[in-house]
């Protein structure tokens, strides 16, 4: 395999594990836009871990992933009393601030940079991959993956059957934010360094377009939309100078003729279920 | 008695929506409870289950006293409530809609035999049950957000408006299904606009008034009761038709 080819899934993974982070509070109605603060603490805390007291990066990634998930935890109480746009600007604040924590703290490096001396290799980049989207399609099948639909398609249906919204809420949270953590540290320990900047408002929002362009309805959403945003940039190199903007002018119409995102629970039935018999009603 | 409410009252800041309500459910009763829009008839219900708070009164359910309970421990021991609308999920599919009704009692484990079971009693949406809700029309809609009820295994079943937006064909469909439900031991308590349906199922029937209980007894006493014919049916013997409107809050 070529070096760029391996590069490409290289991004790609990381993408894929960064979308099914975003994507776990969206299917709660959750627009969180601070993922890429919980990918910086599963980063530092893993990179910490490795380096400092040379913790296996197989036991310092998943540390560092429950780190990100306690920072959620205690945080989420506060921040799940805003609810929708609310809720957004809150995640991304704490984005921000987690990002202003890593750059100002000297013990990892703080604005130069922390470099990480463990390396996991693309193979294990790609399992890591692999494993969340089972995670995740194994999720999908579950009765807590429906409660979670349920609290955002109808708040009145969660209430009627007397589900805790908020603890569920709050485990959605901390779910994404401990998969954004499994994201940063496989990225810190293949790229061998992490610097603050790098998690910073853009791919915040790249992430949360991953999921929206994806589509939320259905598992494999957001799959699809890491997918095209990793490939999609590579395949438009052939016209050097307007690559982003053919990029940005196709997210355009992919969203404009996919409102609901591209994967819809309607195009994964419809080919080999046929039409609903209009006879079958009463 | 299985349901017991003893001077019941539920307000919202200023507004009184029952005040002082006294009403019970025997075991195997269909109870109906009838009255004009903001009468207050689905906050009853609601603080049955416990979503709404009560500022006064108690409720029992079969001898124990749950006022202050929470939701999922009113279901748990045997309330559901199918609500007005019916609220069903229409993106996710029919089995995943019926498998919520499982959720507050709190039900583990393999739910199949009981799935099979509201199958049998709608095969309308057993033909149907992978796919997305949004397929049913409104009558079929009605009949999951029934069998999703019937999945918390309820002895106490209350429905609100449930002939809402319904043909006339359809609603004596599912009446004649909570005839069927009740023969096998279900206590159904029914809130109705469509009074002469509610009165033709009903063992015994209550009328709100805005919030405050207006008559009681049985079907044959209420349909024979003038002051309930003008504000329900345009005018009774003498009647000015101009009740109703006075009742309603706008």
């Amino acid at each position: 395999m070529s070096g760029y080819l391996e590069g490409v899934l290289v991004l790609l993974s990381i993408n894929v594990i960064l979308a099914y982070a975003a994507a776990l509070p969206l299917s709660a109605g959750q627009l969180n836009l601070g993922i890429a603060g919980f990918m910086a603490i599963g980063a530092y805390a893993s990179a910490f871990l490795t380096n400092e007291i040379a913790l296996s990066m197989w036991l310092a990634i998943p540390a560092g992933a429950a780190a990100a998930g306690v920072v959620a935890l205690a945080v989420g109480l506060p921040i799940l009393r805003t609810h929708g746009i609310y809720l957004a600007l809150a995640t991304f604040s704490l984005g921000e601030i987690i990002k202003a924590v890593f750059l100002n703290l000297d013990v990892v490096g703080g604005a130069s940079g922390y470099a990480v001396f463990d390396y996991a290799g693309p193979m294990a980049v790609w399992l890591t991959a692999i494993g969340v989207v089972v995670f995740m399609l194994i999720l999908s099948q579950t009765r807590f993956f429906l409660y979670l639909t349920a609290i955002k398609n109808d708040a009145t249906v969660a209430d009627l059957f007397g589900l805790n919204t908020r603890n569920l809420q709050l485990a959605a949270l901390t779910l994404g934010a401990v998969i954004a953590g499994i994201g940063g540290g496989v990225y810190a320990h293949h790229f061998s360094f992490v610097e603050a900047q790098y998690f910073n408002a853009h791919l915040n929002i790249f992430i949360v377009l991953f999921v929206l362009l994806g589509g939320v309805q259905t598992v494999y959403g957001p799959l699809f939309g890491a997918l095209f945003f990793t490939a999609v940039p590579e395949l438009l190199r052939f016209s050097d100078e307007w690559r982003f903007v053919l990029f940005a002018a196709l997210i355009i119409i992919a969203m404009a003729w996919r409102s609901e995102g591209v994967i819809t629970a309607k195009l994964l039935r419809a080919p080999w279920r046929g039409k609903t018999p209009e006879g079958a009603r009463p | 008695m299985l349901l017991e409410l003893n001077d019941l009252s539920i307000r919202y800041g200023r507004v009184q929506a029952i005040e002082a309500l006294n009403l019970t459910v025997g075991e195997g009763e269909i109870v109906t409870v009838l009255g004009s829009n903001g009468a207050g008839k689905s906050s009853l219900l609601r603080a049955i289950l416990g979503i709404t708070p009560v500022s006064a009164g108690r409720i029992a359910f079969d001898g124990a006293n749950i006022t202050r309970s929470a939701t999922p421990q009113r279901i748990a021991g045997g309330i559901a409530l199918v609500p007005e609308g019916r609220r069903i999920l229409i993106n996710q599919t029919i089995r995943e809609n019926l498998l919520l009704g499982a959720t507050a009692r709190g039900a583990v484990g393999d739910l199949e035999p009981e799935l099979a079971a509201i199958y049998d009693l709608f095969p309308n949406l057993a033909e149907r049950r992978d796919m997305a809700a949004s397929c049913l029309s409104g009558g079929e809609q009605q009949m999951l957000a029934i069998g999703r009820a019937l999945l918390a295994k309820p002895r106490l079943m209350m429905l609100d408006e449930p002939s809402l937006g319904l043909s006339p064909k359809v609603v004596d469909q599912i009446f004649d299904l909570f005839k069927r439900l009740n023969a096998d031991g279900l206590s159904i308590l029914l809130v109705e606009q469509n009074t002469g349906k509610a009165l033709s199922v009903a063992d015994r029937g209550y009328v709100l008034e805005r919030g405050r209980l207006a008559v009681s007894g049985s079907p044959q006493e209420l349909r024979a009761d003038e002051r309930l014919m003008r504000a329900y049916l345009g005018g009774g013997a003498g009647g000015t038709g101009g009740a109703a409107p006075e009742h309603a809050i706008s």
